[in-house]
């Protein structure tokens, strides 16, 4: 107690300093002077800043994607390592399962972030093949950190082929689910009426239904999402990794998933 | 004991034997104390929950699979599978045992395998490999890997014959203790059936001529063409014969212009898919049952035949090999020869006497060696052993995950 008083006069006096040396330098109002403050005495007694919905927040991630830094320079996959770096910034345990014939078997701890490296040991012949019989290895190394390591709060699979593993993972150990969209079939593929496209079209909207949150880079592909899936306006977030506080918004988001889950009212 | 089974066929849908097998099983399961639950495919509206006979069956909507093949269809379909029998597995708290029949399963059972962490066991009742005579091309080697892999990770394997073990091991690099044989079982009583023999008899043959009947998939692996082949000299000795063709697959029409091209169509009756009860009154209708297969891991339907009294007259190869004892309760034959078969099927129809002693033996044979509860205290034991083993092994759910799952399973 009595150390936050001291840290509490310090900062004090610090607030006096900095209030007029903004004011004079950065003409910055004393609103903004306070959220700087505000941050310090947080910091000073080992409060994370993020940590206002604490009672909601999700702990333990688990991310699944095929593409990741390094193996992948993919937009996909610079919005993945941001992601994950920026939660473990954020005090979470975030766990990656990514595709790396090389590495498969592997677990390396890149800046706070385990990242699980599988392959597929099934001879494929298609995207559609290779992502479904995928899935049980990533079902298998998800079993592993789901009984090893802690548990899984939150499970958020990046692009459709991911999506099979992301659903029956839910359905297994009823946790929330998040589905980050990076294209659509409709546009990969345009016009194009066959059983393999129509696969994953319906893997996409299987996606979109069964998870409890979406999330798109831009606002056009929110607008595709609703026009081809119909899933709720209000279920799909736009988070573009290239505004500020972009990582923040994500986690506001699993706050906002994980209360309604705990609620029980899954939408 | 709760058991969960995966399969992707059940009556009432029926494509192979998988479907009838496990019907049959899962009943003596019930009578040995077991509590059996089933996750099958539902077509045209026919999902949901069913319990029959002590038998827990889960369908799920498997009739609007969009997809480019017959493979990227299953695993659409392992994956739906895989989400209901997670419902399932949620509601039922105790599954001791996940059992999965054949590679179309393969992804849900290894996927629900680790996730709950659940001993899993497999029957497999055929091998990509032995249906084409080789692996071949991109579709093959997707199934063939997924066999084995289904193979890897199951605690045990189970197959139906000493052939099919012997498949197992070499096809999919399995070590030899890690495969059970059990073989399939046929239900006596089940095969019976009241019917007019004259009025059954006159929809498919004249009252004098004796029937020669195959039932089975008309696909080259079954070798109907050998019968075609068979029939002029058959014919030759036993004009009176009639030979009859249940069964559909993509082989029919060419059977057709074979019979055609050989001057005997007006000797043969392609009937096509029939239900349950015309099979019965069909089997006892006939003089000879045949099964002329370049490969069958067991052969089901021999058994069925004998079971109904009928002489069978079958290759010398896989399970068949094992099932009949040659001119004691059966006649065997060359494989893929029209002569060997045609001197068979022509021993039986020409000899009354050999042909009476014949289905006699067989009949006898079955009620000993081919009854389901049998089979299904076998089946049990190996159960057992496995949860021993389980239960000492360090591989099982985290403590966390157990207790909340056993304080469930007690409420329950």
């Amino acid at each position: 107690m009595q150390h936050i008083i001291l840290g509490y006069q310090d900062l004090l006096a610090f607030k006096v300093t900095i209030l007029l040396l903004y004011r004079c330098v950065c003409r910055m109002n004393e609103n903004e002077i306070n959220q700087i403050l505000l941050k310090k005495i947080l910091r000073q007694l080992k409060i994370n800043p993020d940590d206002h919905e604490a009672p909601n927040r999700p702990k333990n991630i688990l991310m699944v994607s095929a593409e990741y830094l390094p193996k992948n320079i993919t937009p996909q996959a610079l919005h993945c390592k941001s992601l994950a770096d920026g939660l473990v910034d954020k005090n979470m345990n975030v766990d990656v399962i990514s595709y790396d014939p090389w590495k498969a078997g592997q677990t390396v701890e890149m800046g706070g972030v385990k990242v699980h490296y599988i392959n597929n040991p099934i001879k494929t012949y298609s995207p559609l093949t290779w992502a479904l019989t995928l899935a049980m290895e990533i079902n298998r190394t998800a079993a592993d950190i789901y009984h090893r390591e802690g548990g899984i709060d939150l499970i958020h699979a990046h692009q459709w082929e991911m999506f099979p593993a992301g659903v029956s993972l839910q359905a297994a150990i009823k946790k929330p689910l998040i589905v980050n969209f990076y294209s659509l079939q409709h546009h990969r593929a345009p016009g194009v009426i066959n059983g393999y496209t129509d696969s994953v079209k319906q893997i996409e909207w299987r996606g979109t239904k069964d998870s409890q949150k979406v999330m798109v880079n831009e606002d056009w592909l929110k607008k595709e999402i609703i026009n081809y899936y119909s899933p709720e306006p209000k279920k799909v977030d736009v988070v573009n990794s290239q505004e500020k506080q972009w990582t923040h918004k994500i986690v506001r988001d699993y706050n906002w998933v994980m209360k309604n889950w705990n609620r029980g009212e899954r939408q | 004991m709760k058991v969960l089974h995966l399969s992707w066929e059940f009556p009432p849908y029926k494509v192979g034997g998988i479907g009838t097998v496990l019907e049959d099983l899962t009943r003596s399961q019930v009578e040995q104390g077991i509590e059996p639950i089933i996750v099958t495919c539902g077509f045209e509206g026919n999902v949901g929950y069913e319990h029959r006979n002590g038998v827990h069956i889960y369908r799920f909507d498997a009739d609007y699979i969009p997809a480019e093949d017959f493979h990227s269809w299953a695993l659409q379909m392992g994956m739906l599978m895989q989400n209901k029998a997670c419902e399932v597995m949620n509601e039922h708290k105790d599954i001791k045992l996940i059992h999965a029949h054949d590679w179309l399963v393969a992804t849900a059972a290894i996927g629900l395998k680790h996730i709950y962490r659940r001993p899993m066991i497999s029957t497999i009742h055929a091998l990509e490999s032995g249906r084409y005579g080789g692996i071949e091309g991109d579709r093959q080697e997707l199934i063939h890997s997924l066999e084995k892999k289904l193979a890897y990770e199951s605690w045990r394997i189970i197959c139906n014959s000493e052939f099919m073990k012997r498949s197992i091991s070499y096809s999919l690099s399995i070590p030899w203790d890690k495969i059970d044989v059990i073989p399939n079982g046929v239900d006596i009583k089940k095969m019976q059936v009241d019917f007019n023999y004259d009025d059954e008899k006159r929809k498919y043959a004249l009252p004098h001529e004796q029937i020669v009947f195959y039932v089975g998939r008309m696909v080259w692996e079954k070798g109907v063409d050998i019968i075609i082949g068979a029939i002029p000299k058959i014919l030759e000795k036993n004009p009176e014969a009639k030979f009859v063709f249940a069964g559909t697959g993509y082989m029919t029409d060419r059977l057709k212009k074979m019979a055609h091209d050989a001057g005997v169509f007006g000797k043969t009756t392609f009937v096509g898919f029939i239900e349950d009860d015309t099979l019965k009154r069909l089997f006892r209708i006939s003089s000879v049952f045949t099964i002329p297969s370049r490969y069958e891991p067991f052969g089901i339907t021999a058994l069925e035949a004998m079971a109904c009294g009928v002489p069978v007259v079958v290759a010398d190869t896989g399970g068949l090999a094992e099932t009949v004892n040659h001119e004691v309760d059966g006649i065997k034959v060359w494989p893929e020869s029209s002569e060997s078969l045609a001197w068979g099927v022509s021993k039986v129809l020409s000899d009354w006497n050999l042909a009476h002693e014949l289905s006699g033996n067989a009949y006898r044979k079955i009620e000993e060696h081919y009854n389901w509860s049998g089979i299904s205290i076998r089946l049990k034991s190996i159960y057992n052993t496995i949860l021993e083993q389980y239960t000492s092994s360090d591989w099982k759910p985290s403590a966390a995950i157990s207790e909340v799952e056993h304080a469930a399973a007690n409420n329950v």
